[in-house]
C-alpha cells in the first residue's frame, strides 16, 4: 500500500459525465503527479466494479493509492487501498471496516467532520468548495470550511468541488493537505499536463 | 502505565495536560462547569455538544470564556 | 396606549436597557436592575479564571426567563476580534443577540465605524441579531440599518462620562431616518437625560454607570425607570411648541380693575 502523499492530488472517476473510463488517461494522470485514484461509480454493478477495480489496481500499484468510493466490503474484495465513505455513513466506525483499508470520509459540515476523528478516519475530503460541475445544485462552502477544520483536526483534509489550476493554491493556503478533482483533469486537452500543473500548484512555499 | 503529557495553552497560559484528551475530558479534569462557559480551540468556537468529539493536540490553544458584568 | 418596544420580533414593555458592569456588589446589581424594570440586560465576555473556575458566575444571578441577555463585544479592538467574541457569546448564551462594540482606543472609548460596519456585515450574514454601538452618525446608522442590524445604538456621550446627551441634533437626524429602533446608549447620567432621549423620539435607552455608580443604585434604577416612562409619555402626549413670545395662562377677559 502506498503511504499518504503530502501534498496529495486525487482524481475521482465520473463515467456518467465523461464516458467509459479511459485507463490510459488515468495512467497519464498518475505520471503527471496524481497520488490517489478514487473509483466513484454508484451506477456500476458489482461485477463491473470488480472488473474496473482490478484494472485500476494494475495501474496504481506502487504508484498511487486506489480508493473505492462505496461499500467497504467491496473495497476489500477488489484489493483497494482504502474506502471513501459518504457523510451519511458517519456512524460507520473503524471497527465496522475490514482491517487494512484506509478510511476516507466525505464531509460538507464542521459537525460531521468533528465526529469523524472519533469514528476513525485517515483522511477527509471536504467540499463543495467552489461551484462544481458535478454538484451544480450545491451552494459552495468556500475555503472557510477548510480553514476552520484544519485548526481543529489533525486528520489530513483534501478540498473538493470546482478546484482548478487557478484556485488550487488557495485551497492549500487555507490549510488543506491536498485536493480532489474531476473535471480539471478529465476534460483537459492534455490530462497528464493538467495533472502536472495542478501538482505544482499544491507545492506552496 | 505512564501517561504522556503534552504542552498546550489555556487562556494564554502554558499548561501541561495528559495527551489524548478530548475538550470535554479536560473540562472535567479542571472542574469546569461547561454550562457556564464557551470554548474555542485554535480560534474555532466549539459547540457544547461537540466538546466530547474534539481531541486536544500538542501546541493547541484553548480559550475558555464566561459572562461577566458589562455595559 | 403606547406601543411596546419591538426588537427583532421580540416585544418589551420596558424601554430601559441596563448594563451589569461596575456594580459594587451582586446584590446591588440584581436589586437595582429589578427596580429599573429593565428587561434587556447586557453582559461582557471574559476569560474564565482558571485558578478559581467555580467562582460566582453572573449567569446564575438572573432568571433568564424574565430577562433577555445581551452579550457585548466590549474589549474588542478590531472587527476580527468582535466576530470571534460574538461567536463565543452565542455559544455561551444560546442567543443570537449581540451588542456589537468595536473600540480601539482606551481613553475616549469611541467606536470604530469601519470596524463596526465590517463586523456587522459579517455577523448579520451569520444570523446574529446585531445591535451596533456607534457614534451618533446618521450616515453610519442608515448603512447599518441597510445591512440588517436590529437596532442602532448612538452614543449620548463617552461611555461612563456622565456628560449626558451631547449629540442631541445628530440623534434627532438618526431618529428621523431610522426604520429600526434607535437606542441611545452611553454617557447618560440622570433620568432627565433619559427622558430627553425619549422625548425626541428614541425607542429606548441603555444605562449602566449612572445606576451602578450612583450613591444609591436601587433608588437610581427606579428613578431611571420613571424618567424613561415620563419621556415616552411626553412623546405620546404631544408637547407644546416653544414660542418666542409669552402667552398668558390666565384668561385676559374680565380682569378686575381697582
Amino acid at each position: 500500500m502506498e503511504t499518504f502523499a503530502n501534498p496529495c492530488l486525487t482524481l475521482l472517476t465520473d463515467s456518467t459525465r465523461y464516458g467509459e473510463l479511459d485507463f490510459d488517461l488515468i495512467e497519464g494522470a498518475i505520471e503527471g503527479g496524481v497520488d490517489m485514484i478514487q473509483l466513484r461509480e454508484p451506477a456500476f454493478t458489482e461485477s463491473k466494479v470488480i472488473k474496473t477495480g482490478n484494472l485500476i489496481k494494475e495501474i496504481t500499484k506502487n504508484k498511487a493509492l486506489f480508493i473505492f468510493n462505496g461499500n467497504p466490503k467491496i473495497a476489500h474484495k477488489i484489493n483497494a487501498d482504502g474506502v471513501q465513505l459518504p457523510e451519511s455513513r458517519i456512524d460507520t466506525v473503524a471497527a465496522d471496516i475490514p482491517k487494512g483499508l484506509l478510511i476516507g470520509r466525505s464531509i460538507h459540515s464542521k459537525t460531521t467532520a468533528l465526529k469523524s476523528e472519533k469514528a476513525g478516519t485517515d483522511f477527509l475530503i471536504a467540499g463543495t468548495l467552489f461551484k462544481s460541475n458535478s454538484h451544480l445544485e450545491i451552494d459552495p462552502s468556500g475555503l472557510s470550511l477548510i480553514s476552520t477544520l484544519c485548526k481543529v483536526l489533525r486528520t489530513p483534509i483534501l478540498g473538493i468541488g470546482g478546484i482548478n489550476a487557478d484556485n488550487a493554491e488557495s485551497v492549500i493556503k487555507a490549510g488543506a493537505h491536498g485536493i480532489a478533482v474531476i473535471s480539471s483533469i478529465w476534460s483537459a486537452s492534455n490530462p497528464k499536463d493538467a495533472a502536472k500543473t495542478l501538482k505544482q500548484k499544491l507545492v506552496v512555499n | 502505565m505512564e501517561t504522556k503529557t503534552i504542552n498546550i495553552k489555556i487562556n494564554g497560559k502554558n499548561k501541561q495536560i495528559n495527551s489524548c484528551m478530548t475538550i470535554a475530558e479536560l473540562m472535567t479534569k479542571l472542574d469546569i462547569n461547561i454550562k457556564l462557559i464557551a470554548i474555542a480551540l485554535n480560534g474555532v468556537v466549539i459547540r457544547r455538544l461537540d466538546l466530547d468529539k474534539v481531541q486536544i493536540y500538542p501546541k493547541d490553544e484553548i480559550e475558555i470564556v464566561r459572562a461577566v458584568g458589562g455595559g | 396606549m403606547s406601543e411596546p418596544l419591538k426588537i427583532a420580533g421580540k416585544v418589551f414593555s420596558s424601554r430601559l436597557m441596563v448594563g451589569t458592569g461596575k456594580h459594587r456588589s451582586n446584590t446591588e446589581m440584581v436589586e437595582s436592575i429589578a427596580a429599573s424594570g429593565a428587561q434587556i440586560v447586557t453582559v461582557a465576555i471574559r476569560r474564565l479564571n482558571l485558578d478559581n473556575p467555580k467562582e460566582g458566575n453572573i449567569l446564575d444571578l438572573f432568571d433568564w426567563e424574565k430577562y433577555t441577555i445581551l452579550p457585548n463585544t466590549a474589549g474588542c479592538k478590531t472587527a476580527e476580534e468582535a466576530i470571534f467574541v460574538a461567536n463565543l457569546a452565542r455559544e455561551l448564551t444560546g442567543s443570537n443577540w449581540l451588542k456589537l462594540e468595536v473600540i480601539p482606543e482606551g481613553s475616549h472609548l469611541m467606536p470604530d465605524p469601519v470596524g463596526t460596519y465590517e463586523a456587522a456585515k459579517h455577523l448579520v450574514n451569520e444570523g446574529f441579531t446585531v445591535l451596533p454601538y456607534i457614534h451618533a452618525d446618521p450616515v453610519l446608522a442608515q448603512m447599518l440599518e441597510q445591512l440588517g442590524c436590529a437596532t442602532v445604538m448612538p452614543l449620548g456621550s463617552c461611555i461612563g462620562s456622565g456628560q449626558g446627551i451631547q449629540t442631541l441634533e445628530e440623534i434627532k437626524l438618526i431618529i428621523q431616518n431610522a426604520n429600526v429602533p434607535v437606542v441611545v446608549d452611553a454617557g447618560l447620567a440622570t433620568p432627565s437625560d433619559a427622558a430627553i432621549a425619549m422625548e425626541i423620539g428614541a425607542d429606548a435607552v441603555l444605562v449602566n454607570t449612572a445606576i451602578a455608580e450612583a450613591d444609591e443604585p436601587v433608588l437610581m434604577g427606579e428613578a431611571f425607570k420613571l424618567g424613561v416612562e415620563a419621556g415616552r409619555k411626553c412623546l405620546m402626549a404631544g408637547r407644546i411648541k416653544a414660542k418666542s413670545t409669552a402667552s398668558a395662562s390666565s384668561s385676559t377677559k374680565d380682569i378686575v380693575s381697582a
